[in-house]
């Protein structure tokens, strides 16, 4: 089973729903892609993830959402914001390109400081041989790694260009600053501290003190130090560690339920959030797998403040605000996320409905 | 609709149900690997041939527990967690279908077929579960028959057995928020905590003289109690048996809409209220399961009614000088087991329902609870007592959780009625919750005592933390 015809098959299946307005098999429908994508993620598959959102993309061109299913509005706007986020990795371009188990061979490689055989980075690296073989084989091609032979056995070594770009890998202290600002963005969302304590200890980081300060001009200091951050994984290396945090940072992110519109039903005057009713979709099984492969895409957007503050008030003199930027650096900013039109218009009684706004993301 | 391997199965269970006594456990490792691969690919077939299958499968009985167990190694994917994006079409399909509906096979009438290890998650261990090792489930690791009835004892005699219908559903993502990954706390409120919050009177009825308990309308001190556990960082919250009126019911939901979405809070457990339906002479005494936004997400009427013997009034001081007082419900005819994501198999059994051996034994047994909800009104709850015992051995063979919740009036009224005969027993701290959890060989217990009195809101909050608790013994 390829993942484009998984894809498909689900997209297909969304598509039925939504045709037969069956609220309940929207869900499952989205919360099987969400899934998928967390899958393509963590298994660093970057050729199923170009066919997912390319899948989703043309989805989303050509879907009409009735209006009685205008609430499913937020979640195809979150996923497609995800996923086009996924899809934007920072650091160095070359860095962009390699997958995840390339980037951690690199990694092994460049802790060990000798030059390994291809079973020793199998070992260390946790893959077996057979992907080990295929992905030095990458990683040479590249001019990432070179090989030699010292008897019998082939040792393998890092180029000088290897170890710029092991270099340009964000290291712990980036995400943990990344990390920082984040809790810091969720306590400007008037999260209380108390919220905030718990979702970290939730998410298995420690933070040391939350210290919340308003000045008279109502501007709220805040500071988070954030200690024991590396949550445990038994003999992980900084690559997991920093996967562990991103994790956290992920769920976070879904635990925050932040915002997006007005919610709707019954208890329209209480603080619900439509968010609350999205983000759980990714509280569904295997919450490990869900969570390890969320924090991935987590990982690969140190922009989530931003957009997540954007997602939230969709107003962007109110993101220039919370960052103290001019107006004009914050519709650039947002522009390069992707994010000045991110209003999905449901359309009312419309006999020639219109399509939801094609995203300019990449 | 198209028909699939489950149904199938389902057709399969009962032949082998019928045959079990001939089939030998240790035959399949033995069958003709050709008869396997035969199934195996029968089963596989995209889309499925029903048809066929079944042309193949009834030309020798021994073949229907070679179909039914390639058709049960078909599913395990489903249990182990499979990334669904390498799933094939058919499994992505039956995934769907259980996430929706939470059983696999399209026809129901003759029971649903289901995991055994829930596709959500569980709370517990299943190995510490007591298995069967009797009947069709033993030779399948992965699915589960529930059938549509469950045997159960009879609503006013123990020593009768009656039928009730079993329904099975499953909650989806996003009804049902994320559990906790540490431990869990739990907060449990009697509501009823004076003896003017409850009122027991007696009347006739026919030829039997019944009894009927209303709690009083204990508005504002539920909004208190939910504000105050929702702060405390409480993941479930339980209440005890007829300590909510309809009007206490409805401030609840409306209590855990407004503090339950910012707080840490994932289900509400109702204890119960009397509910009065069109055209039934007599309430149900029903117990609702609320979620975090304080939406019914099921409920369960009580099965059995507890009818006070002359010796049971004379200990709370009750009028029982006209023989047994039969309590004045209607009692319900279904039992509900609920999937939640993450926590597993949870079902409510009310009271007496947790001293009657069935369908409590069954279900924990067969469909492998994880968490079991007995809401009870009743005195000091402590470890020499019938809830202990009965919450203890159910959670030992079913290898579940159990959590029991009480009120404080007939622990108030026994006292007084102790005073009254001059017997110098006076519970100062009475028991409102007692949990059990499944702990390798045995079970630990926890007894919860209340140590406030009077008419402020009273409530404990408690850690879910086995290892402090007590080793029970289980008779």
């Amino acid at each position: 089973m390829t993942a484009a015809t998984a894809i498909g098959e689900t997209i297909e299946f969304l598509a039925a729903s939504l045709e037969t307005d069956n609220v309940p098999d929207w869900d499952v429908g989205v919360h099987d892609l969400l899934e998928m994508v967390i899958d393509l993620i963590s298994e660093g598959d970057a050729e199923g993830l170009h066919a997912f959102y390319a899948a989703v993309e043309r989805f989303r061109s050509t879907v009409h959402v009735p209006i009685a299913m205008a609430d499913i509005a937020p979640q195809l706007q979150v996923l497609t914001t995800l996923l086009s986020l996924a899809a934007v990795r920072p650091g160095q371009k070359q860095t962009e390109e390699l997958a995840l188990r390339e980037q951690k061979i690199l990694r092994v490689l460049d802790d060990a400081g000798t030059p390994l055989d291809n079973s020793q980075l199998a070992s260390r690296s946790g893959h077996d041989q057979a992907v080990v073989s295929r992905a030095l084989r990458q990683l040479r091609a590249a001019g990432l790694v070179t090989a030699h032979r010292d008897w019998r056995r082939k040792l393998n070594q890092l180029t000088d260009k290897g170890r710029e770009i092991v270099d340009a890998m964000a290291g712990p202290e980036n995400v943990r600053e990344h990390l920082s600002v984040f809790l810091a963005k969720l306590l400007e969302a008037d999260a209380r501290p108390a919220d905030v304590w718990a979702i970290a200890h939730k998410a298995g980081v420690k933070i040391e003190s939350v210290l919340v300060s308003k000045r008279n001009s109502g501007v709220t200091d805040v500071e988070v130090d954030i200690a024991n951050w590396r949550i445990s994984v038994p003999g992980e290396s900084d690559q997991q560690a920093r996967f562990q945090l991103a994790k956290g940072l992920a769920r976070l992110a879904a635990l925050a339920e932040f915002p997006i519109s007005a919610p709707k039903g019954e208890h329209a005057d209480l603080p619900l959030t439509p968010m609350a009713h999205a983000l759980p979709l990714w509280q569904g099984s295997r919450q490990d797998a869900v969570f390890e492969s969320i924090c991935t895409s987590a990982l690969l957007m140190p922009e989530l403040p931003t957009t997540l503050l954007y997602l939230k008030c969709g107003d962007v003199l109110q993101v220039a605000d919370a960052f103290k930027v001019t107006e004009d650096r914050a519709v650039e900013r947002l522009q390069q996320l992707g994010l000045h039109q991110p209003t999905i218009v449901v359309s009312q009684d419309d006999p020639q409905p219109e399509p939801f706004p094609k995203s300019s993301l990449h | 609709m198209t028909s699939s391997p489950a149904d199938l199965f389902l057709s399969l269970w009962a032949t082998i149900e019928a045959d079990k006594a001939s089939l030998d456990l240790t035959m399949p490792p033995t069958f003709d690997a050709n008869l396997k691969r035969v199934a195996r690919s029968l089963v596989q077939a995209e889309p499925f041939d029903m048809e066929r299958a079944v042309q193949w499968t009834a030309a020798d009985p021994i073949r229907a527990l070679v179909v039914a167990q390639a058709i049960d190694n078909y599913y395990a994917p489903l249990s182990e967690g499979s990334k669904v994006v390498h799933l094939p079409t058919g499994l992505r399909q039956a995934r769907r279908r259980l996430r929706r509906d939470g059983w696999l096979a399209n026809v129901i009438h003759g029971g649903s077929v289901i995991l055994r290890r829930p596709l959500s998650g569980r709370w517990s261990d299943p190995a510490m579960a007591v298995p069967e090792g009797e009947g069709a489930a033993a030779f399948f690791d992965t699915l589960l028959v529930a059938p549509p009835t469950v045997e159960a004892t009879s609503p006013d005699d123990p020593s009768q057995p009656s039928q009730v219908s079993l329904r099975f559903l499953s909650c989806r993502p996003d009804q049902v928020r994320l559990p906790p990954t540490t431990s869990w706390k739990v907060g449990l409120a009697p509501v009823t905590q004076e003896l003017c919050d409850l009122a027991i009177s007696n009347g006739s009825h026919g030829r039997f003289t019944c009894y009927d308990s209303v709690a009083a309308d204990l508005t504002n001190r539920i909004f208190t109690i939910v504000q105050a556990l929702c702060e405390a960082g409480c993941h479930l919250i339980a209440f005890p048996e007829m300590a909510l009126s309809p009007a206490t019911l409805d401030a609840l939901k409306a209590a855990v809409a407004i503090h339950g979405p910012n707080s840490q809070l994932m289900l509400v457990l109702a204890g119960s209220t009397p509910t009065h339906l069109p055209g039934a002479d007599r309430p149900f005494n029903r117990s609702c399961t609320l979620n975090h936004r304080g939406e019914v997400l099921f409920s369960q009427d009580k099965l059995a009614r507890w009818n006070l013997t002359t010796s049971t009034c004379d200990r709370y001081g009750l009028d029982g000088s006209s023989g047994m007082l039969m309590e004045h419900i209607e009692v319900g005819t279904e039992l509900v087991v609920a999937e939640l994501p993450g926590l597993g198999r949870f079902a409510t059994l009310i009271c007496e329902d947790l001293g009657r051996t069935q369908p409590g034994s069954w279900i924990r047994k067969n469909l492998l609870l994880d968490l079991q909800f007995t809401p009870v009104m009743d005195s000091d709850l402590h470890f020499e007592r019938w809830s202990a015992i009965d919450g203890s051995r159910a959670a030992y063979e079913g290898g579940c959780r159990v959590l029991v919740a009480s009120s404080l009036p007939l622990s108030l009224m026994q006292n007084d009625a102790n005073a009254a005969r001059s017997i110098d027993i006076k519970v100062e701290h009475p028991g409102i919750g007692l949990f059990f959890d499944r702990i390798e060989e045995g079970v630990r217990g926890l007894q919860i005592k209340t140590h406030s009195a009077g008419s402020e809101p009273i409530y404990e909050v408690v850690e879910w933390d086995p290892s402090t608790w007590n080793d029970l013994n289980i008779t």
